[in-house]
């Protein structure tokens, strides 16, 4: 209760953003155009007659929610984003790092202070929306509150990713922090999404769209905000490691972090995946977007020069061998593969159980299990791969080497996607094994094929290929931490300074 | 108060791989409370990496810094307690009153709520900013900002200040204010750590001085020993003797083969001011040196220790060198 009275109400850092975003010029202003929006719709109701006011009130509110939803989800995000970065530019934020606020005040101070006048424009709206609902229906008037539910919880998602963008990228990383903004309003828009159809139809007012989740129906407003909850969690848990550290120093996740970061989106993406319906027999591409959630959260994990450095320099450290450097990025393979495994397990079971999977296969029984041995190392030796490579560019000595390895990467990418376009929809096994060293995930269209037992030894070799590869960016990124040890090491030795009153 | 121990900085050279410039190398200082430390050095020898160091807000690459005997490293929140910092180019919260910003930052720094406003008040009365109490912090002046960064630097009542070139861009008169305003601090034993490239503000207000050159701390000590050193000829080892010039009042007489076959001088240095040499001995050594000269029939016109000013010490001592 007390930590709880120390990060709302007597949070200065909150305080302070509502005195700057909640100023009476903004509040007056704001309320003014929200009351002026509110009242359009009155003279429409006066003059309409009651067989079209029906309508005429739900069109109304729809447009309230959704002006509710840009304002606070993508309104707010923009000023949770600039937080930070705002404050690096002024020169401020050195003198909140110096301060004695806890890395979780300042992140709680920001995250609801930042976004305080796109939760008052909001809460200006609610008022119309709920007297709108209040004429439509007592079923509209729920949903209403659930679309709330669900607008304030994915709001929460959105305004803690954008406060670790902010946070974790230097001046130069605007464009792309945009861009994840924007890609990421999708989540949460799902679930207020779901509600709102609901609304929109008013013969299924008051039945409740349910969201299949790990084989259950469960009620989506409660399960998408548990959900939300789930996320905007793990977004502040990366804001509070990181905001009072020299962004030199960031590091957005540690490897165990990570790990429970990569589980529990894993545990979404399992618990919604359509295993019932024919596209969803198949772990490829299960295993595809769990393997991505890896590799995104394996950038996150990743050490900077500046850390390594202080680690090759620190008399405890010193000696720092090749199986401490590794362990990062394995442990990571580590939760990989075992999920991996969880996922084609969890194939082998509905493949049998499901009719859908039964009927495809009824020609070849046996199909599927070499591949369910093959895809897990396959794809963890591409994730090791491209993670050792990442590691490896970000030590290079270069103005934001991640950001350049990222971007060499997708051209890569890009161009062997279309190089090799061909070779992804071939039916000849040798030429879909040449180009899978690319690009790996061409790999899910030949999921089912019958071609994976007509070309094993192929496959062995590509494997050991991509193992090889991995192995070499393994090796490089440790030559590079040998480069940066040499050097480190000191130009001349120490000077004691001539003259001393004050001996050290 | 503050130790330094074997502080460290290296930076990555931009378009200029596997370069590494040392912005801190090795750096061991201690400062005793009460001090009044002054860092100078050229632009880019490391100044304000190693303050920044010093308030934990750059991670070194070795070395530890020790505020009060706290760890600044594991012990961050612990160690800032202790420390009020200004940096060289800040801004301030333009959108709140001078009361206002005080109050943030005294409640950032978890002082007693009920204390707050009393401290606030005599923090804006110490500075001289009370007739700007509640005016917007957009309408102050270059000068009442940098007091108001001060006043935000010391509203904890911090034993160490930490500031990096606090007088940068002030006028005269706001200069002299900030002199005044950090000897008061220091009056009440408050230890200062302070930058400046205005080396006779630093001359009046230091009592030791660090000069910093391409990450290495070339000369540290009090401002006299700093002001001998500049002062000695070239080659001498100040901490060992004293520096003299003597003057004569006509030409005619071999000074510097006198002084040279007398023990307990060394390194004579001839110029039109005189001739400067090395004199290891007591006053009264000294004393006896001079009725040996006037016997000896040199035509003394003054005997005297010469003091430099900082800038001309520190340009004696400086290489200028920068990263």
């Amino acid at each position: 209760m007390i930590e709880l009275r120390a990060l709302f109400l007597d949070n200065p850092e909150l305080r302070r953003n509502l005195q700057i975003e909640l100023s009476h010029k903004r509040l007056f202003t704001a309320g003014l155009i929200t009351s002026i929006f509110a009242l359009l719709v009155l003279p429409s109701l006066l003059t309409a007659n009651h067989a079209v006011i029906h309508e005429q009130i739900s069109q109304y509110l729809m447009i309230l929610l959704w002006s509710q939803k840009i304002t606070l989800t993508l309104g707010g995000a923009i000023f949770c984003w600039r937080a930070v970065r705002r404050e690096r530019e002024l020169n401020t934020w050195d003198f909140q790092r110096i301060t004695r606020l806890s890395p979780l005040e300042l992140a709680v101070g920001k995250l609801f202070g930042a976004p305080a006048l796109a939760y008052f424009i909001t809460l200006c709206l609610a008022v119309p929306a709920f007297f709108s609902a209040a004429t439509t229906s007592p079923l509209a008037m729920g949903l209403v509150i659930r679309t709330y539910v669900l607008l304030f919880t994915g709001a929460l998602v959105i305004h803690a990713f954008a406060l670790m963008i902010s946070t974790v990228s230097d001046k130069s990383g605007g464009a792309s922090g945009v861009l994840l903004l924007l890609l990421l309003q999708i989540f949460p828009l799902i679930g207020w999404l779901g509600v709102i159809s609901v609304m929109r139809s008013p013969q299924n007012v008051g039945e409740a769209a349910s969201f299949r989740f790990y084989g259950m129906d469960l009620p989506p407003t409660i399960l998408w905000a548990i959900l939300e909850l789930g996320f905007a969690a793990f977004f502040l848990l990366a804001v509070v490691r990181n905001i009072k550290l020299d962004v030199e120093a960031m590091q957005l996740f540690t490897v165990g972090q990570g790990l429970a970061f990569a589980a529990y989106c894993n545990f979404v993406w399992i618990g919604f995946y359509p295993w019932a319906t024919p596209h969803g027999t198949g772990p490829g591409l299960l295993l595809f977007w769990s393997l991505s959630l890896f590799y995104l959260v394996g950038i996150g994990v990743l050490q900077s020069r500046e850390v390594i450095r202080r680690q090759l320099r620190e008399p405890p450290a010193a000696n720092i061998g090749a199986a401490s450097l590794l362990r990062p990025i394995g442990s990571l393979l580590a939760g990989a593969v075992f999920t991996a495994m969880l996922i084609v397990a969890l194939s082998q079971q509905h493949h049998a159980s499901d009719v859908f999977t039964q009927q495809r296969y009824a020609s070849d029984p046996a199909s599927g299990t070499f591949q369910n041995f093959l895809l897990v190392p396959y794809f963890a030796a591409w994730l090791a791969r491209d993670l050792f490579y990442l590691q490896w560019m970000k030590l290079r000595p270069v103005r934001s080497p991640l950001r350049k390895a990222f971007l060499y990467l997708v051209v890569f990418y890009v161009s062997t996607s279309i190089v090799f376009r061909s070779s992804f929809t071939s039916v000849s096994p040798d030429s879909v094994v040449f180009s899978l060293w690319f690009a790996p995930f061409a790999m899910l269209r030949t999921w089912t094929d019958s071609q994976w037992a007509n070309a094993a030894g192929l496959w062995l070799v590509a494997l050991l290929v991509q193992l090889a590869s991995a192995a070499a960016f393994a090796y490089l990124y440790l030559q590079q931490v040998a480069a940066l040890a040499r050097v480190g090491q000191p130009a001349r030795p120490a000077t004691p300074p001539r003259l001393s009153s004050t001996p050290a | 108060m503050l130790r330094l121990i074997d502080l460290t900085k290296e930076y990555d050279v931009d378009g200029d791989p596997g370069r590494r410039v040392l912005a801190a190398d090795r750096l061991n200082l201690e400062i005793k409370a009460g001090e009044v430390f002054g860092l100078v050095g050229p632009n880019g020898a490391g100044k304000s990496t190693t303050l920044r160091m010093v308030c934990g807000l750059l991670l070194p690459t070795s070395g530890r810094v020790l505020v009060n005997n706290v760890d600044v490293e594991h012990r961050r929140e612990e160690a800032q307690k202790y420390l009020g910092y200004l940096s060289d180019f800040f801004s301030l919260y333009d959108d709140l009153t001078v009361y206002q910003y005080l109050d943030y930052f005294a409640r950032a720094y978890k002082l007693p709520s009920d204390s707050i406003p009393g401290r606030v008040v005599e923090v804006i009365m110490r500075v001289g900013l009370e007739s700007k109490r509640d005016s917007p912090i957009a309408g102050l002046s270059r000068g009442m900002k940098q007091r108001l960064g001060i006043a935000r630097a010391v509203i904890h009542d911090p034993p160490l200040l930490v500031l990096d070139e606090p007088a940068a861009g002030l006028d005269p008169k706001a200069r002299h204010d900030l002199k005044q305003l950090l000897r008061g601090f220091q009056g009440r034993g408050r230890t200062i750590v302070i930058t400046s490239h205005v080396l006779s503000d630093l001359e009046e207000i230091c009592t030791s001085i660090g000069i910093l050159e391409k990450g290495h701390l070339i000369r540290v000590g009090k401002i006299e020993e700093i002001l001998q050193a500049g002062a000695a000829p070239q080659g001498a080892t100040p901490a060992a003797a004293r520096v003299v010039r003597v003057r004569l009042s006509a030409p005619g007489f071999a000074l510097e083969s006198w002084l040279a076959a007398r023990p307990g001088i060394s390194h004579i240095a001839s110029s039109p001011l005189g001739t400067l040499f090395e004199f290891a001995g007591s006053d009264a050594d000294l004393s006896e040196l001079v009725k040996a000269l006037v016997t000896a029939g040199a035509p003394l016109a003054a005997v005297e220790q010469p003091g430099l000013s900082l800038e001309e010490a520190y340009s004696r001592i400086s290489k200028g060198e920068v990263m």
